[in-house]
């Protein structure tokens, strides 16, 4: 039950769960910031009730700079990640357990459009609190977020 | 733009520690080896240049007015979402 209910609260509940011992406030330090803003090193995760189940990540340095994001194991249930081993070590991730994903969401006018990059997700190390957008190969760079999450429905 | 002649098996360095090697040619393709640190990340370049061009279109949706835009479609999804709950 409480499985399904977490579906509402905009995050899979081990996601959930690892957002909550993340924190927040906490700000998370990409160092390689993200393609096409390189710059932009540090963030933080802003979770509203009003954009459930959307994410906002704020960059604390560029004003005006942040990305709608999403749960991507909400809309895509098998969604495999895997990680390169360079990727892991600028992450510093030793733990599979304590990597928090998300995906970053291209809002368009038609809700039934807006579309998630499961091609280039963003890891974030909880301990760490370093961020990585990671770039996997396998996935489109615009999912479908309305057809995945009907998909889903329908199973 | 730097531009060298290389011929099979022939290799390039950038740097002390990237090497660059023609493995094989077949018509048009060109196989290359890589051996790198484990720190530097390799991609296509198309795959990096998709991500970048998506990841600006991200942030020009991400802006206040589409923001708007998010708030107005959550509705729908909440349905779409609440509908998933309830199988």
């Amino acid at each position: 039950m409480s499985k399904k209910n977490n579906i509402i609260l905009g995050l899979t509940p081990y996601q959930g769960d690892l957002l909550n011992s993340l924190g927040q406030e906490a700000i998370i330090n990409f160092p390689s910031g993200v393609p096409a803003f390189e710059d932009a090193n540090n963030f933080t995760l802003i979770c509203n009730e009003d954009i459930k189940p959307f994410l906002y990540l704020k960059s604390l340095e560029i004003e005006e700079l942040g990305f709608v994001c999403i749960d991507p194991f909400l809309i895509c249930k098998d969604y495999l990640l895997k990680i390169s081993a360079v990727d892991l070590s600028h992450l510093q991730l030793k733990d599979p357990q304590d990597a928090l994903v998300f995906c970053f969401v291209t809002v368009k006018p038609d809700p039934k459009e807006n579309t998630a990059n499961l091609l280039a997700p963003v890891i974030i190390n909880i301990k760490t609190r370093i961020g990585r957008q990671v770039i996997l190969e396998n996935y489109p760079v615009r999912f479908n977020i309305w057809e995945g999450l009907d998909k889903l429905s329908e199973n | 733009m730097l531009i060298l002649t290389r011929k099979l098996d022939e290799s390039i360095m950038i740097g002390n520690d990237i090497e660059i090697k023609v493995v094989k040619v077949s018509g048009s393709q060109v196989h290359l080896g890589i051996k790198a640190p484990k720190s530097v990340t390799i991609y296509r370049h198309e795959l990096f240049e998709q991500v970048m061009k998506e990841n600006k279109n991200a942030v020009q949706a991400g802006s206040k007015s589409s923001i708007e835009n998010l708030g107005s479609s959550l509705s729908q999804f909440k349905d779409l979402i609440k509908r998933q709950k309830d199988k």
